[in-house]
């Protein structure tokens, strides 16, 4: 694993190192963390402050998509929650497209690993999740934390081996959550920060995904990510704690877009496991978010029924990033013997 | 605010490196780039080249734009990185600056990178031609040969005087006066166009000069030569008789350090385009095709394989256009207010 020794194309490079750049096998997993924290979001809505984010969680360590493909890795055969999600009734009824179509593309890869994944969603979006599964060919479980009791988190807490949370909004110090404007969202699961707390605090796996600070996974660098978000320590709402969620988990994975974060795990693993299987092409992905679309789910930025994209960034730009992240696997595999 | 955009046009261009395994170095980009945005004072780079084009180029000025990288036998007609990033700054010069480019290379060069910028609506033509209309280019060949290439050089100052000189993926002198492929296989003068001259001149003339590569061995580099002494496998030491590595020693005043050089031409270009507030500047995703498509019909060839093929650098067309789809939505969205009730 790792470096990878199989040739996809060209003559053998036996009597040639394998490696350059210092055998530095840590580089496809640098550049895909540098193209999923690569912002293109409209401008007013907030901008600038994920290259900061990634950078305080990053610190002098590994790679972020790295760290989570390789523990995911370490923990083979695993019943793992993928948690997303966040229907907003008036707005986005069943939810919006950042997380619901990066949930299923690691359903997908995670299911092709050996792992058995499972879609922790509200009711609202069962049937969204339900319409996406077949287009990127995977068929996980759909749990529904609608109503969801502490009894049933217990009982979760030791059913689950791991979770990962896209873009699911996780709750500050008062217990609300939050938009990125600031606005506090009425959760339908209340207690699911309460099974990804607990199935932190047993040391089982979880890895949160987001892209503003106000979803689970933040708590990791609650304080610093408080001074970096706007309204990250002062919401404007009347519990005045700000967005910053204080769920943390044990690897978080900062993105430009949750979905990106999502995808670029899912390349992550491609490369650790030498498969060029595990990611959709974008064209598919599209397919993906056009399927969520026609069952009710929006884009969180534009709100259109009539858009098809994520976080106000179309379709076709949403294919550009899958087809860069596959072409930095590709070309990882890529043996050529070049003279000159 | 551009700033901000700005981050993630370089973001994008700068530092996500897509080399296949083989003998090239990979891992050199993001030093690379690092290198040179300490060296310029922090900004992102393509902003620091789009601003400075922005502020020197007036309209009708003339911007040479000299690119064309490769030598027979490995490649005689040029490589595909390179006349793409050419034609974007042409077209960036006329179509957004309304200023006038002149393309500089070698002769033998010449074919594939006139396909390319007028695939990007900017027709090579003749001087009185050139001089009537805009969305117009002419050609300026270097003959090679040191003595030769300075006076055609100030040949070319005196005719134009530009008040711009942006280098692409054109190679530059070490310290021996020899040029190098990545791999470290030197070239005397005698083969490659001596471009460096024009540097000289820009320096003396008060003319800007950009450098745009991503290796270490192409015009611009100069500046951290150190840096591409230490990353580059071939940086410090050549595998030609010259010994003295293959980090150019020429400097210019910008340096864009990118993971393809074509692709830092592209962000210069998107940095222009939000500026001038002109997303419709930067070039399609359907003429970045047909671009390509033209390059490689008239001769160039993908410098990774060493074949002619519709690739640059060993990556896909689709590559190229996912780039172009990405730095054009950067650049709108960068433009563009939604509001949303919550």
């Amino acid at each position: 694993m790792g470096c990878g020794t199989r040739s996809i194309r060209g003559p053998d490079c036996s009597e040639r190192p394998c490696e350059t750049g210092g055998g530095n096998t840590l580089l496809p997993y640098e550049n895909i963390d540098h193209l999923i924290t690569t912002e293109m979001r409209p401008h007013n809505m907030v901008q600038g402050i994920v290259p900061q984010l990634y950078k305080t969680v990053r610190g002098t360590g590994d790679p972020l998509t790295y760290r989570a493909a390789r523990a995911l890795t370490a923990h083979p055969g695993s019943r793992i929650a993928l948690i997303t999600g966040i229907p907003l009734p008036g707005h986005l009824p069943k939810g919006e497209i950042d997380g619901p179509v990066g949930t299923v593309a690691l359903a997908r890869a995670l299911s092709r690993l050996g792992h058995h994944p499972e879609v922790l969603v509200p009711d609202e979006l069962a049937s969204v999740i339900g319409v996406m599964q077949p287009v990127v060919d995977v068929s996980a479980p759909v749990v529904s934390t609608t109503g969801l009791t502490r009894g049933q988190v217990s009982q979760w807490i030791q059913r689950y081996d791991g979770a990962i949370t896209v873009e699911k909004l996780g709750r500050n110090r008062k217990g609300v959550r939050h938009s990125i404007m600031g606005t506090p969202i009425p959760p339908s699961d209340e207690p699911v920060d309460d099974l990804v707390d607990g199935l932190t605090q047993e040391g089982k796996l979880t890895i949160g995904i987001g892209d503003g600070g106000n979803e689970m996974g933040f708590g990791k660098i609650f304080h610093l990510a408080r001074e970096i978000v706007p309204r990250g320590a002062a919401c404007g709402c009347p519990c005045a704690d700000g967005i910053v969620t204080s769920t943390a988990t044990q690897h978080l994975l900062v993105a430009a877009v949750s979905n990106f974060g999502a995808y670029g795990l899912v390349s992550a693993l491609s490369v650790l496991h030498e498969r060029q299987d595990l990611l959709p092409d974008g064209e598919t992905i599209v397919r993906t978010i056009e399927a969520s679309v026609s069952e009710g789910c929006l884009d969180g930025a534009r709100v259109d029924p009539t858009f098809i994209g994520d976080d106000g960034i179309p379709g076709t730009a949403i294919a550009a990033v899958v087809t860069l992240l596959r072409t930095i696997v590709t070309q990882w595999f890529t043996l050529f013997d070049r003279h000159f | 605010m551009p700033l901000i955009v700005a981050e993630h046009i370089d973001r994008l261009v700068c530092t996500v490196e897509m080399r296949f395994r083989s003998g090239l170095p990979r891992g050199v980009t993001v030093p690379l780039y690092e290198a040179a945005r300490r060296a310029q004072g922090g900004q992102p780079l393509a902003y620091l080249a789009a601003t400075a084009l922005r502020e020197r180029v007036r309209a009708e000025s003339h911007v040479l734009v000299v690119t064309g990288a490769g030598a027979p036998p490995g490649l005689p007609r040029s490589e595909t990185d390179g006349p793409p990033g050419a034609a974007a700054i042409a077209r960036a010069v006329d179509w957004g600056l309304g200023a006038k480019p002149v393309i500089v290379t070698e002769a033998r060069h010449a074919a594939p990178i006139v396909a390319a910028v007028e695939a990007l609506g900017v027709a090579v033509v003749e001087p009185e031609v050139f001089r009537g209309r805009g969305h117009t280019a002419v050609l300026e060949t270097l003959p090679t040969g040191l003595e030769a290439d300075r006076i055609r050089a100030a040949e070319i100052f005196e005719r134009y005087q530009p008040a711009a000189a942006v280098f692409i993926e054109k190679g530059g002198p070490n310290e021996a006066g020899m040029y190098h492929s990545i791999m470290g296989i030197g070239r005397g003068p005698d083969v490659m166009a001596n471009a460096f001259h024009i540097v000289d001149l820009s320096r003396q003339r008060q003319c800007l000069t950009i450098g745009i590569g991503d290796g270490g061995n192409e015009i611009g580099f100069g500046m951290i030569r150190d840096t591409v002494q230490e990353v580059q496998p071939y940086g410090l030491r050549c595998q030609c008789p010259c010994e003295k590595g293959i980090a150019t020693v020429t400097t210019t005043d910008v340096l864009v350090a990118a993971s393809i050089s074509n692709w830092g031409a592209y962000g210069i270009s998107a940095c222009l385009s939000l500026l001038l507030n002109r997303p419709d500047m930067l070039q399609t995703e359907e003429m970045e095709r047909v671009m390509l498509e033209r390059c490689v019909a008239a001769g160039g060839e993908d410098g990774a394989y060493g074949a002619p093929l519709l690739m640059v650098d060993g990556t896909w067309p689709r590559t190229q256009e996912a780039v172009i789809t990405m730095l054009r939505n950067i650049v709108v969205n960068g433009l563009t207010d939604y509001t949303r009730g919550f």
